[in-house]
């Protein structure tokens, strides 16, 4: 109660100045009236009882401002004063405030741009209902990384789902969705793709979505297979494809040729539960079936892709949930659904602890977040280290200037203000200059970011996808660095005025000494500058050259002249032997192609994201350890070898032959033959794929050079080759053609496209593109980091240069005099050059020699993003040093010249 | 008349929460009331009354209001509000405390030591 009533008076005081100003001021006249009208009474001439009144009381001005300090009017008067001071010393030097304006904010900017990118992938809750209630089950990011988790528990099958959500005890709801990919959607006849989701019937209910327009799919909707062909659209696409035109509702489309009609449109905020993955359109999990006809997954427990979200019921907590859920599952997998597993899943069951991944979800999931954390925490420390050189700058700038100003602070202080005072003013300034370069900054990183999403979409659409929208956290962080800026480059030039002594400062006159703090803390500043400039261009040049190493790996094969097209047999409507007679008739179709040296054909093909493996055995024996059975592997069509040009080493590769009489024969990897025979010729063992339906086994025929087929960084697998029509592989109805062009296959698109049209209109064609360009996308994250750590060096290059030139020109300006007397005296020009560059030199040496120690230091931090180099790689050393070094000699020249100009009269006279 | 006395540090705060625990004052009636009390024998710095009154008011022991004073003028009267009173009887007993041990000091003889 006190502390608030002094609150409301303090607040009282400040709002209503005028008015606390004028009963002050009646107060006081009052009491000095009574006082005089009483000595009046005592017989005192008014006159002089008035005058008397007067001194008695004293000063009135020193009262009231002494009252005014009493309701804590000041303080906050005097920041206003400090503010306005400030803003005004800034105006009268406009170069300076230019400048450390403009640095700061490239500096500000830069971490601005990084953290919305860092809070959009990584941080931010997504907009729904109560997202702390949200936890993931599995983890989608492992899927891909072969024999890690439980088989089918990191993504579920329909099956398993519907086990959790109906048998858990932890979930008020859960949904389960899966990435339908592009369909095909028909709009009033034209046929174009849009980005679809799968999900289930509650996806809007659990996570609190409510419709726009018209509704959301109900726990009506979608009770049984096929029933509901309705589907809710993303507010974008909305916009995008409807221009917003509200009779959208009830609209009837075909979705990959199957009628369905819109019942509704997704509020602007909601881009869908997979950060980055921005899905047009929604569909409910029981169209599955008809939306790809051929595949049935809702009853399939083999086939798993669903993610996984659910809603925690009250004071249930994350632990709780995750004993519940693999204990369901468990119960699942092991009896429940059992019976209906394949029987290398169940085998693998027996084999393994069934451990269901359960996390908080809040942030829900992302492909991106797992693929660009590293690269954006990277991103993100090397700005900060462009922030650090940026406020050195400043500091010593406001140093330089701190000189020019000992007059002005001198005087104030004598006039008795205190150093506290002095500090607070001089850092409210420093506050000033960096709010005005954090605002210039957002600017930069408003426009800086549309820049680096164009950067960072050369291969997919997803991170166009991303919402990178300025929020209290961004704007937060902004402010925060904002203000540490200014306590880092102002603290230090401020706190020096502390130990001024204004008589001495004074009686100098306008000379200026130069004082031995700032010779030294300037110096200090500068081997700073040069060790964070060489740390920040040695990472960017590791992060280019390994790019570069990327690019132009040796891959086993010539990525060069090879066109790849995907077709999706099943759902174009071929089933059993039609699909091969369709694949032989495409084969022979394409490679008549004019500009076609050759055609083959394979299920995963090249950089296309598809993978298998499956558990064999090597002559009939199983090793100890399972890990050691299972191998990549991959149906090819005949003449694969030859035609993507991957070399054998042993033996022969698949032909048409092989084809013709239906054999049983294999080729392998190197890496496989290593693994399995080390020295011994591989060549007449036999492979069998052991825990499929099919058993079968394979005769090895051949050893086939070592390639990277799905991954350029990636250690190449142990894997084998089986011809297509084998029946011990799923058959997944989709092919990729790999064709072999005699020139640039770029040339050949349209005659591809045309080649398969004309077998068939109506064929699913997913992809046609070239193999350098699948393989370029997989480099995409890669190729961003590295062009923009690129620029990031040159802009630290830059500030790096300005600011030694600042100093280097500080440092002759005060030594003119000086310079004058020896030019008269005599002193040879070489010696002055070296006398000016001398320090900057050991600055160089001292800066470039820690620079490039922290640099080492610090690539184990992104060692995972080196590729085919040492983290001390000369190379990017060397130039580092070397930029810096031409960096401080294009720095040093004007400053140079500027002091063996000298003229001696001049600045003898100067004095 | 008796020679007048400087006021202790401290002590102008305790005098006008007594001045206006004796009924509502205005600033030029707290400064009589205490020198009619005290018999003018304290003397006190007119111009540090008021910052001595808006520092009481900022802390919540008086407050004022606008009223008429006995000529028929404007005057801002001041009032002891009940934390006001609190702390008036705890500086009051403080004070008498203090006074009792500095006095039991001066009195005491060299036996005593």
């Amino acid at each position: 109660m006190k502390l608030w009533s002094r609150v409301r008076s303090w607040l009282r005081a400040v709002t209503r100045r005028g008015r606390m100003e004028s009963e002050m001021d009646a107060e006081l006249r009052f009491h000095i009236e009574a006082f005089a009208e009483d000595l009046v009474g005592s017989g005192v001439p008014r006159e002089e009882a008035r005058r008397r009144a007067r001194i008695e009381f004293g000063g009135v001005e020193r009262a009231k401002e002494e009252c005014r300090e009493a309701r804590g009017v000041n303080f906050v008067q005097s920041i206003f004063q400090d503010l306005r001071f400030g803003l005004r010393t800034l105006r009268k030097s406009p170069g300076f405030t230019a400048v450390a304006v403009l640095t700061l904010a490239l500096g500000i900017g830069a971490n601005a741009a990084i953290f919305t990118v860092i809070n959009a992938v990584m941080l931010r809750a997504l907009p729904v209902k109560h997202p702390e209630e949200l936890v993931t089950v599995g983890n989608p990011a492992k899927v891909h990384s072969w024999g890690t988790g439980t088989p089918r528990t990191d993504v579920f099958s329909y099956p398993l789902y519907r086990e959790v959500r109906d048998n858990n005890q932890v979930f008020s709801s859960v949904l389960a969705s899966s990435n339908l990919g592009d369909v095909r959607i028909a709009v009033d006849g034209g046929s174009e793709t849009a980005r679809g989701r799968l999900v289930t019937e509650n996806y809007f209910e659990t996570l609190g979505i409510e419709a726009l327009l018209g509704r959301t799919f109900t726990t009506g909707d979608g009770r049984t297979p096929g029933s509901d062909p309705v589907l809710v659209i993303s507010y974008g696409y909305w916009q995008r494809r409807f221009s917003g035109d509200a009779s959208v509702i009830g609209r009837k489309v075909r979705l990959n040729n199957y009628p369905f009609t819109i019942i509704g449109v997704a509020p602007p905020r909601f881009l869908g539960e997979v950060v980055g993955d921005r899905p047009d359109l929604w569909v409910p999990m029981m169209m599955q079936p008809q939306l790809m006809p051929g595949r049935n997954f809702l009853e399939s427990v083999n086939d798993a892709a669903l993610l996984i979200i659910g809603r925690l019921k009250p004071s249930v907590t994350v632990d709780q949930a995750r004993t519940n859920v693999n204990a369901v599952v468990k119960e699942a997998l092991t009896v429940t659904l059992n019976g209906r597993m394949s029987s290398d899943d169940r085998g693998a069951i027996g084999g393994m602890k069934i451990a269901v991944e359960v996390s908080p979800g809040s942030r829900g999931l992302s492909r991106l977040r797992q693929q660009f954390s590293a690269p954006l925490l990277l991103l993100q420390g090397m700005v900060a280290l462009v922030l650090l050189v940026a406020c050195v700058n400043v500091a010593n700038l406001l140093l330089a200037r701190s000189e020019a100003r000992r007059q002005e602070i001198a005087l104030r202080l004598t006039m008795g203000a205190g150093p506290g005072r002095i500090v607070r003013q001089l850092l409210t300034e420093s506050v000033s200059v960096a709010f005005l370069g954090g605002a210039l900054g957002l600017l930069l990183a408003h426009w800086g970011l549309a820049v680096l999403v164009s950067l960072a979409n050369t291969g997919d659409r997803t991170s166009s996808s991303l919402s990178l929208g300025l929020d209290w956290r961004v704007l937060g962080f902004s402010a925060g660095i904002c203000l540490s800026a200014a306590v880092v480059f102002g603290l230090a030039p401020a706190l020096r005025f502390l130990h001024l002594k204004p008589g001495v400062v004074l009686k100098e006159g306008g000379r200026g000494t130069e004082s031995g703090v700032k010779g030294k803390f300037g110096r200090v500043l500068m081997s700073a500058q040069i060790a964070l400039g060489v740390l920040v261009l040695m990472t960017a040049g590791l992060l280019v050259r390994s790019l570069h190493n990327l690019q132009e790996a040796d891959l086993g094969y010539s990525r060069e002249q090879l066109l790849l097209a995907r077709v999706d047999l099943l759902e174009s409507g071929y089933r059993g032997a039609a699909i091969q007679n369709m694949t032989r008739e495409l084969l022979g179709r394409l490679a008549a192609v004019p500009g076609v040296r050759s055609v083959t054909c394979s299920s995963n093909g090249l950089f296309s994201g598809d993978e298998s493996s499956d558990l064999i055995r090597i002559d009939g024996a199983a090793s100890t350890n399972q890990q050691d059975d299972v191998t990549a592997d991959d149906e090819v069509g005949p003449n694969y070898f030859s035609t993507i040009g991957v070399p054998i080493v042993l033996g022969r590769e698949i032909t048409s032959e092989d084809f013709a009489r239906a054999a049983q024969v294999a080729v392998v990897n190197e890496t496989f033959a290593r693994f399995y025979f080390g020295a011994r010729n591989p060549i007449g063992h036999k492979i069998t794929i052991q825990d499929s339906e099919h058993p079968e086994t394979f005769e090895i025929v051949g050893v086939a050079h070592d390639v990277h087929d799905h991954s350029v960084r990636d250690a190449v697998r142990r894997r084998m080759y089986a011809p297509l029509t084998s029946a011990s592989f799923d058959d997944l109805g989709a092919y990729n053609f790999e064709i072999h062009a005699v020139g640039n296959p770029e040339a050949l698109l349209n005659s591809v496209r045309t080649a398969i049209r004309n077998v068939n209109p109506d064929l699913a064609v997913d992809n046609i593109k070239a193999a350098a360009d699948l393989v370029a996308d997989t480099l995409t994250s890669q190729e961003v980091v590295a062009e923009l750590s690129a620029f990031f060096g040159g802009l630290v290059l830059l500030l790096v240069c300005v600011g030694l030139y600042g100093s280097m020109a500080y440092k002759v300006a005060s030594r003119t005099r000086e310079i004058g007397v020896r030019i008269a005296l005599g002193a040879p020009r070489e010696g002055l050059i070296w006398m000016v560059i001398r320090e900057a030199c050991l600055e160089l040496a001292i800066g470039g020699v820690v620079g490039i120690g922290a640099a080492v230091a610090a690539t184990h931090l992104f060692k995972a993003m080196l590729f085919g180099l040492s983290e001390a790689d000369p190379l990017s050393m060397g130039s580092a040093a070397l930029a810096v070094a031409a960096a401080c000699l294009a720095a040093a020249v004007v400053p140079v010249r500027r002091a063996i100009r000298v003229d001696p009269m001049v600045a003898l006279r100067y004095e | 008349m008796d020679k007048q006395m400087e006021l202790l540090q401290g002590t102008l705060d305790m005098l006008i929460l007594k001045a206006v625990s004796l009924g509502p004052l205005h600033g030029y009636g707290v400064l009589l009331r205490i020198q009619q009390i005290s018999k003018d024998r304290l003397e006190i710095q007119q111009g540090s009354l008021y910052p001595a009154l808006y520092r009481l008011e900022h802390q919540g022991w008086i407050t004022s209001e606008w009223g008429e004073s006995e000529n028929k003028r404007k005057a801002k009267y001041y009032r002891l509000t009940a934390a006001g009173k609190r702390k008036l009887q705890t500086e009051a007993e403080k004070w008498n405390r203090m006074a009792d041990v500095i006095a039991g000091i001066l009195r005491s003889t060299p036996e005593e030591v």
